[in-house]
């Protein structure tokens, strides 16, 4: 799973990392003085090390829990991303990550209680007001689970909250560590989904539409909330077809009256992102065609979009509610 | 194009030999061997030598594909086997103190170890540490040529305690490397093969130097010639000459914006 394994001297005899060092002491084990002389430094490619990433183990100091932009809300007064995790098992072409970071691997900030208490400040501040918190921006919040057991630490956080919702936000199957224990109300898991057939070109490594679909429906048979993200929607030429096809699917199994929200989003970059991801990638038709830069972002050209998100917006609302619909915002 | 850098002539001539190697006779300031992917120099002794030598090889050759980089040598170590290999996972000067943490993006053909370059040769070992007199000037000349997961070293152990270090012979040399080609081959062959994946993606080079011949085109005009080149190959496999009229273009700018359009008529299909 990891090539090697960075850990913060501090950080040796942390109880976390001493797990993860008795299930992988095969690997090279290397201790460093802070993770950003692994993950900043310059003269790395992106690319190839999503082919063999380290884990690099390490300890959050500031910013633990950062106000969320503003496209990202749920509906919350408030709205926090926090994140344990930088970088994601899964190659997704589109993803933002790889433009924006140097490096590939796996950071894995284990200091879980200082983030619990950035969230119960930031919770105590609004109290009494929405606090929303994404756990997937800069990862996907379960596909690491077995590794990280971020699900077993932060739930029960959260169901000290009542006022706070934890978004959890995922492409995986990895839903055992939520079967094995009751539902926390205020928790919802998001699963993001693309048509199978753009899903197989630019989803690298993510488990099929079918296999994510049956994760989420054990998990609202057994009382969780879940919700759908459809981010970022992907243009091709049959892109009708294929959004229709895919709602037609996961609606036709999922309980739809049970579930939390649904969401699209829009593909959208900023442009020295764009410019690195197709510099890793000179050859993916994903950055090659109908592409505009509008004010320093990187998207889709605005007539593709809007009509690519009006068409999408159409078909979802003949399954869903609208008030359970969050619109992306093209702003 | 891999490019080898090697401290002494013995570590060298098994490497030679084996990939059938030629000397570049017109270069005078280092020994300099070569075949149509891999550069081998023989650098000498020392940080600074080998830090001149990855310069010098980079300098030679065309920059953009030099994109893999491989110290090879002999090492000490008071925990490894002699003969035994090792490729580095943390590099460092130890005059400077500065560290380099070469990245493996294919599975480790070896075991790994920190490796510690020494202006003099080193007798006093920490347990689990290789010594070498290079490595680090190598690193840290390489990597202003290419990335962490492009530059490597790879260390066989000659000697593990204070005796051996002088009784290290040319002959004993050329057998350690020998007997390590195995190793030596298997991280040649995975970097090779990473370099020809990246090269085989810059697709439309014949298209643009036929471009270039029918039209002056300014630095900028030829960047975007080659980012359209990329995508246009991107979305089709036919080339973008077969559906212009080159003919009726009469301006770089009007090439150009022709391309564009064609661009954004090509289908999209995943």
């Amino acid at each position: 799973m990891f090539s090697t394994i960075y850990i913060e001297e501090p950080l040796l005899s942390h109880p976390r990392v001493k797990t993860i060092v008795a299930r992988y002491g095969h690997l090279p084990l290397v201790p460093i003085e802070r993770y950003g002389e692994i993950f900043n430094r310059k003269a790395q490619n992106f690319r190839l090390q999503k082919q063999a990433p380290a884990l690099i183990i390490a300890s959050k100091q500031n910013n633990l829990a950062l106000p969320a932009p503003e496209q990202y809300g749920l509906g919350g007064k408030h709205n926090y991303y926090f994140s344990h995790l930088l970088n994601c098992i899964y190659d997704c072409r589109y993803c933002f990550l790889q433009g924006m970071y140097r490096s590939a691997h796996y950071v894995w900030f284990v200091n879980y209680e200082d983030f619990a208490q950035a969230i119960h400040d930031k919770i105590e501040q609004h109290a009494n007001e929405s606090c929303y918190f994404y756990s997937g921006y800069d990862c996907d919040s379960l596909a690491l689970e077995p590794v990280t057991q971020f699900v077993d630490y932060f739930l029960p956080v959260f169901s000290r909250h009542a006022n706070a919702v934890l978004e959890l936000r995922t492409k995986s199957t990895q839903v055992r560590s939520l079967m094995d224990r009751a539902p926390v109300d205020n928790c919802v898991i998001a699963f993001s989904f693309t048509p199978e057939n753009i899903s197989q070109q630019l989803e690298h490594k993510v488990p099929s539409n079918q296999k994510r679909l049956d994760a989420m429906i054990k998990l609202q048979k057994q009382g969780w909330r879940v919700g759908l993200r459809f981010d970022p929607l992907i243009y091709d030429d049959s892109y009708y077809a294929g959004y229709q096809g895919l709602f037609n699917d996961i609606f036709s199994q999922v309980i739809i009256d049970q579930l939390h929200s649904v969401s699209l989003g829009v593909f959208r970059l900023p442009e020295p992102f764009y410019r690195n991801m197709q510099r890793l990638y000179p050859a993916e038709r994903l950055f090659a065609a109908k592409i505009a830069n509008r004010d320093g972002m990187v998207s889709y050209q605005a007539d593709i979009e809007s009509k690519l998100v009006a068409d999408c917006e159409s078909l979802l609302l003949k399954y869903i509610p609208e008030n359970i619909y969050y619109p992306c915002s093209m702003e | 194009m891999l490019n080898l850098i090697v401290a002494l002539a013995e570590e060298a001539r098994p490497i030679i030999h084996y990939y059938r190697l030629k000397r570049m006779h017109h270069l005078h300031a280092f020994p300099v061997y070569g075949s149509d992917d891999i550069r081998l120099i023989v650098s000498g002794i020392g940080n600074l030598a080998a830090a001149t030598a990855t310069g010098y090889l980079a300098g030679i050759g065309d920059v953009t594909k030099s994109k893999a980089w491989l110290n090879i040598g002999i090492a000490g170590s008071s925990s490894l086997a002699v003969g035994e290999i090792v490729m580095a996972h943390k590099v460092t000067d130890e005059t400077r103190q500065q560290h380099f943490y070469p990245t493996l993006c294919f599975e480790a053909v070896c075991k790994t170890a920190p490796i510690e370059t020494v202006a003099v040769p080193q007798t006093d070992y920490v347990e689990g540490v290789a010594y070498d007199m290079e490595a680090a000037g190598f690193y840290s000349a390489a990597m202003r040529f290419s990335t962490t997961e492009m530059i490597h070293c790879l260390k066989i152990i000659s000697d593990n305690n204070a005796g051996d270090v002088d009784n290290i012979s040319a002959a004993g040399v050329v057998s350690l490397v020998e007997q390590r080609m195995d190793v030596i081959s298997d991280v040649v062959g995975k970097l090779l093969e990473i370099i020809n994946e990246l090269v085989a993606e810059n697709r439309g080079e014949q298209e643009m130097d036929f471009i270039r011949s029918r039209f002056y085109l300014t630095v900028s005009q030829q960047t975007q010639l080659k980012t359209l080149m990329q995508n246009w190959f991107a979305l089709t496999d036919v080339s973008p000459l077969a559906m212009l009229n080159i003919d009726t273009l009469k301006t770089s700018k009007a090439l150009l914006h022709a391309l564009h359009v064609k661009l954004d008529e090509l289908p999209v299909k995943y």
